[in-house]
């Protein structure tokens, strides 16, 4: 066993290759990169944790004098919503529209019992 | 309005709007991309370049302001034949950088702090950093780094 690891890097240190073009300014990051035409987005997020959207107003920035090209919405971070989402789809059936976060034993119990009556 | 300065050696002179940023003018009209542009608000550091010898964030410095100025960035360090300044050297053996973002404007604010503190203690380093975010390290490598460099220019003399 020793032989095989005194011919390997195990134990050694190693430098990381991509380190010089990081080093000198070399790298191009997706912002360094100029695409003609290229539009800009900037993102709204939620001011709070944990709600439901009924609507989103847009005409404000729809009419923006600087020239919106246009709004969409995207879903949020994925893993959470998609968590939720997967447990009220369980749960339709039985009428349950929304649970709230974490969704627990016990909150999924009161939902169905909430949605039963 | 026209600028002009000497950037990296090489002398640059364009004509930009007046409310033109130092980075924007480096980043956008001296196709130098390698100085970041992390927050705009002069909180995160990765804009640091050298006027006139001094660490300056960019995006707070009007191109205007650095008008005549001799100017140093990131791409500037290295030598001609492509060797790595003794920063940039000590970056890569100590493993100071991971994404590399931040990375200019640490690299270019450690060579002023070095010059002013030629002999740093880990507090002066921390401290001299503090106007630089990294998000990725958790900055000790990056102090062990300019450390070292410290050490090398101290002994190289």
């Amino acid at each position: 066993v020793t032989a095989v690891i005194a011919d390997t890097v195990v134990g050694t240190r190693v430098l990381r290759t991509e380190d010089p073009a990081l080093l000198t300014g070399e790298s191009r990051f997706t912002d360094d990169l100029v695409v003609p035409g290229a539009l800009h987005v900037r993102l709204v997020r939620s001011p709070v944790a944990h709600a439901r959207i009924r609507s989103i107003e847009t005409t404000a920035a729809l009419t923006n004098p600087l020239g919106v090209k246009g709004i969409g919405e995207a879903g949020t971070i994925a893993s959470t919503p998609a968590v939720i989402n997967a447990v009220v789809d369980a749960l339709s059936h039985l009428g349950v529209t929304d649970i709230s976060m974490p969704a627990t034993p016990e909150r999924v119990w009161a939902a169905i019992q909430e949605a039963a009556k | 309005m026209r600028i002009a300065m000497t950037v990296n050696g090489r002398r640059e002179e364009h004509d930009v709007e007046p409310r033109t940023l130092l980075v924007s003018f480096l980043r956008e009209d001296c196709s130098l991309t390698g100085t970041k542009v992390g927050c705009d608000t002069s909180s995160c550091g990765a804009c640091t370049v050298l006027v006139s010898g001094e660490s300056v964030k960019s995006c707070t410095m009007l191109a205007a302001q650095a008008d005549g100025a001799t100017v140093t960035t990131i791409e500037g360090l290295a030598g001609p034949d492509g060797s790595l300044h003794p920063m940039q050297q000590a970056f890569h053996e100590n493993h100071g950088l991971q994404c590399g973002f931040c990375t200019a404007g640490m690299v270019m604010a450690s060579v002023s702090l070095i010059e002013e503190h030629p002999e740093p203690t880990e507090r002066d380093v921390r401290e001299g950093l503090e106007g630089n975010l990294c998000r990725c390290t958790g900055y000790h490598n990056i102090v062990k780094a300019v450390l070292a460099a410290a050490e090398a220019a101290r002994s190289a003399r």
